[in-house]
């Protein structure tokens, strides 16, 4: 140990480095806020999801389900579509977490914070296609985390509307508010064939 | 081991090691955070697009056929233009079809510029104007 203390050029070394040491602590620290920021901002698994979403709602198919409580031959059968502020239930050619090309319930809801996906098939033992509906055991997935609330509305004949039942909206407009109640809207376009559509009220009017 | 402790020359090079290390650390994460952010920037360009698009393929063109607004933080803007027209001759006739020239409806294809934050895409829609009542089947 040098008894006589430190030289002035070891100070002023010193010194230096405590400086250079410095800058990149508060650089890094500079980063480390944006890592923050980056962490609360929007996932790209919530975008994916947001996206497969849009394919499954313009996928939905068409699907006529028997009405039981009329004998009426032109009020037998209704589209299988149901909408509330809050979920949607509808049938698709495109589900969101299972392989697609054949027809799945689907049915999404919000429940503590995380927005929620159940899937079954139409056409499986345990669901009846003349009316279908989800089995109570059915898995379900998660489409989107830390979502404070969702807004579902749905445009019928020009008017937007917060529920809709037997009927396929023109347009599904989706509000989404996170935990820093930053909003994202998305707008849905159910497809909506004209000769699909003609097609099955044609069907409609026939005698089955 | 060295009774001493470091000398000068040593702790100088460990803190020289240390400070290149920190500073390529902080550069790979700003390199990985700018990445980030530019994907989180084109996927949210990308989602809000399609609704845009969803949004006027559900819009009556032939009444409104330009639009601006803002979707999620992006401004956009369309103008349709009409390229073709044509009638719907189903659900009648051939012989009535040719006597009249009427359908039940008119079928519209619209093409579609549409602007987000400075980007331009093209898009077709067919639209469908009712012309006439459907005839009994």
């Amino acid at each position: 140990m040098n008894k006589k203390g430190f030289t002035l050029i070891e100070v002023i070394i010193s010194l230096a480095i405590l400086s250079i040491v410095l800058s990149v602590a508060i650089y890094s620290l500079k980063y480390a806020a944006n890592i923050i920021k980056h962490l609360k901002s929007p996932s790209t698994e919530q975008f994916i999801n947001i996206s497969l979403l849009q394919d499954a709602l313009s996928s939905v198919f068409f699907f006529l389900e028997e009405n039981e409580k009329t004998k009426v031959v032109e009020k037998r059968f209704n589209f299988f579509f149901y909408g509330e502020k809050r979920n949607i239930t509808f049938i698709t050619t495109k589900p969101i977490f299972h392989k697609r090309g054949r027809l799945y319930i689907v049915n999404l809801y919000l429940k503590d914070s995380t927005v929620y996906v159940k899937e079954y098939p139409v056409y499986s033992p345990k669901v009846d296609y003349k009316k279908p509906k989800l089995p109570d055991k059915t898995e379900k997935y998660i489409l989107l985390r830390n979502i404070r609330d969702i807004t579902i509305e749905y445009r019928l004949e020009n008017q937007w509307k917060t529920s809709v039942k037997n009927k396929i909206p023109a347009l599904i407009k989706f509000s989404l508010i996170d935990k820093d109640n930053k909003e994202m809207v998305y707008y849905f376009k159910p497809k909506s064939d004209f000769y699909m559509k003609k097609q099955i009220g044609i069907y409609l009017f026939q005698p089955f | 081991m060295n009774k001493k402790g470091f000398s000068l020359i040593e702790v100088l090079i460990a803190t020289v090691i240390l400070s290149a290390s920190i500073l390529i650390l902080s550069g790979a994460l700003k390199l990985f955070f700018s990445y980030k952010e530019k994907l989180v920037k084109y996927q949210n360009i990308y989602n809000t697009t399609l609704s845009i698009v969803d949004k006027i393929l559900a819009e009556d063109l032939l009444t409104k056929p330009y639009g601006e607004g803002t979707l999620n933080g992006l401004s956009y803007r369309y103008k349709a233009k009409l390229i073709k027209k044509g009638t719907d001759t189903s659900g009648y006739s051939y012989e009535e079809t040719q006597k009249s020239g009427s359908g039940l409806f008119k079928i519209l294809l619209f093409k579609v510029e549409l602007t987000v934050e400075n980007n331009t895409y093209d898009f077709y829609k067919t639209q469908y104007k009712k012309i006439s009542n459907i005839p009994s089947l």
